[in-house]
This record gives structure tokens, sequence and C-alpha cells, in this order.
């Protein structure tokens, strides 16, 4: 585990409560990277039926690389420009895990494109392509 | 359904396969308050599910997002800037999917074009 504790999370990431998604990093290797996230009722994006909805996964799929671009390069701003190929399976439980894992597919003029594909329980919840930029 | 914490509804005008819907953003709605601290900044996630509430509350239909094929955002909303929004879409129902193309703009710019299908369930 990089990262655990929320307080440092907040030294990488901009955000903060209530719209704070992305809870661990788990591990980067090469260009692959590993992040987590439990959500609580207390939770903007919790619906009615005690899910997760899906704008919630894709801000914690963006949150979730902003936090690795924090821990590689410094805590900025970033702001999606583009999401595609985005296809959504179901709106995961709270208060069980979330894993992500995300690939980056270019990285060029603080541009980065990756590819996600979130999980919980085995069962993916959603895959995409992102675009996201850093105000550096 | 519509999050009226978020926006406020202006006007309406819904034809054949068209949603014409005028809207404001509350900037005291909470969310702005962590994204982010003294730069509030409409999350893109939030126009896409400001989107969906709008065509659903529109259609008075149950139905959830489905694939979105590209999404852009043009440029940030900031819930500062006081403005009266416009959401244009052009929809049609296919069997259980809603197919969209999905605007989000005011009488300058173009904030978020999206398109996507909504599964009815």
């Amino acid at each position: 585990m990089i990262i655990e504790k929320k307080e440092d999370i907040l030294q990488y990431i901009p955000q903060r409560e209530p719209i704070i998604m992305v809870g661990h990093l788990v591990e980067i290797i090469d260009n692959k990277m590993l992040t987590q996230l439990t959500v609580y009722k207390e939770n903007y994006f919790c619906t009615i039926n005690n899910t997760v909805s899906f704008y919630g996964v894709i801000e914690h799929i963006a949150q979730s690389y902003a936090l690795v671009y924090g821990y590689l390069y410094g805590k900025f701003i970033g702001m999606i420009g583009r999401i595609t190929k985005l296809r959504v399976y179901f709106e995961p439980n709270i208060e069980e895990i979330i894993n992500t894992e995300i690939t980056v597919i270019s990285n060029v003029n603080n541009l980065v494109l990756i590819s996600a594909i979130s999980f919980q329980n085995e069962s993916k919840i959603i895959s995409c392509e992102m675009y996201l930029h850093f105000n550096r | 359904m519509i999050d009226k914490t978020l926006i406020n509804i202006f006007s309406k005008g819904i034809t054949i396969n068209t949603l014409e819907i005028e809207f404001k953003i509350n900037p005291e709605h909470i969310v702005f308050k962590g994204h982010f601290p003294n730069n509030p900044i409409v999350p893109g996630v939030l126009e896409m599910q400001i989107a969906e509430n709008i065509l659903l509350d529109s259609l008075s239909i149950n139905a959830k997002l489905f694939s979105v094929s590209n999404v852009k955002f043009s440029k940030p909303i900031y819930p500062n800037n006081i403005s009266l929004y416009t959401c244009l879409i052009n929809y049609s129902i296919n069997e259980n999917l809603i197919d969209c193309v999905i605007f989000i703009k005011d009488n300058f710019s173009t904030y978020m074009s999206m398109y996507c299908n909504y599964k009815i369930e």
C-alpha cells in the first residue's frame, strides 16, 4: 500500500469533502496502478438504494489518477476533458471496496489518457477511457 | 429525480424527440465546498448527472446510464457565474434503450457534448 490514510490522500489531491472519491493508492507498477475506495452513506453519490451512482464511480476513476499524478508530480487541479468507450455494468454497494485498475496510455504536456476498469467483488462496474488535463 | 438543491429549472421546451430545458446552478450547493475550496467548478460528472436527471424527469421514465461513446467537456462551468444554461437533448427510443445526443450550453459557449444511451428499467 503506497497511500493508505485519508490525511495523506489530502496532500496529493485538491478535492475536499463532501466529494473525496478515492481511498487508497495500492500500487504503481510501470504504467499501471491500482486504487481503492469504500463509500459510506453520507457520501454525495450514495443512492437511495444504498449503492454508489455511476457518476460517483466515474469521479472515483478521475480522482484515482489525480492521486497518482499528485503523488508523482505534485498536487494540481485536474479536469476531465473527455471520456470515451464508457460502459457501465452495475451500481456497486456502499460499505464494500471498489477496486480500480488504471493504465496510462499516454502522458504528453499535462494531458493524460488513461484506460480504467472498476470492480467490486471481481465483478466489473465500469470501464472507460478518460482524458485528464492538469493545470501545472 | 432532479436534485433541486443543485439546479432550478426555468423553462421547458419539449417536442418530438427533442428536449430544451433551461436551468440555473445553485452556487451554494455543498459539492462546491470540496470541488474546489475557494475555486468552485462544476464537476464534469455532475454535468452528466444533470443531463440524465433532466432527460428522465422530462420523459417520466426510469432508466440508467448504459454507455457513453464520447463525452467532451469543452469549458468548465463556474457556479459563481450566475448564468442561464440550456440542456439540449435529441433522443430516440429503440426497444429498451434511449439513444441521446446531449449538449449543455449558454448563449456564448458549449460546455458539454455527450453521445450516450440509457437502459430503460
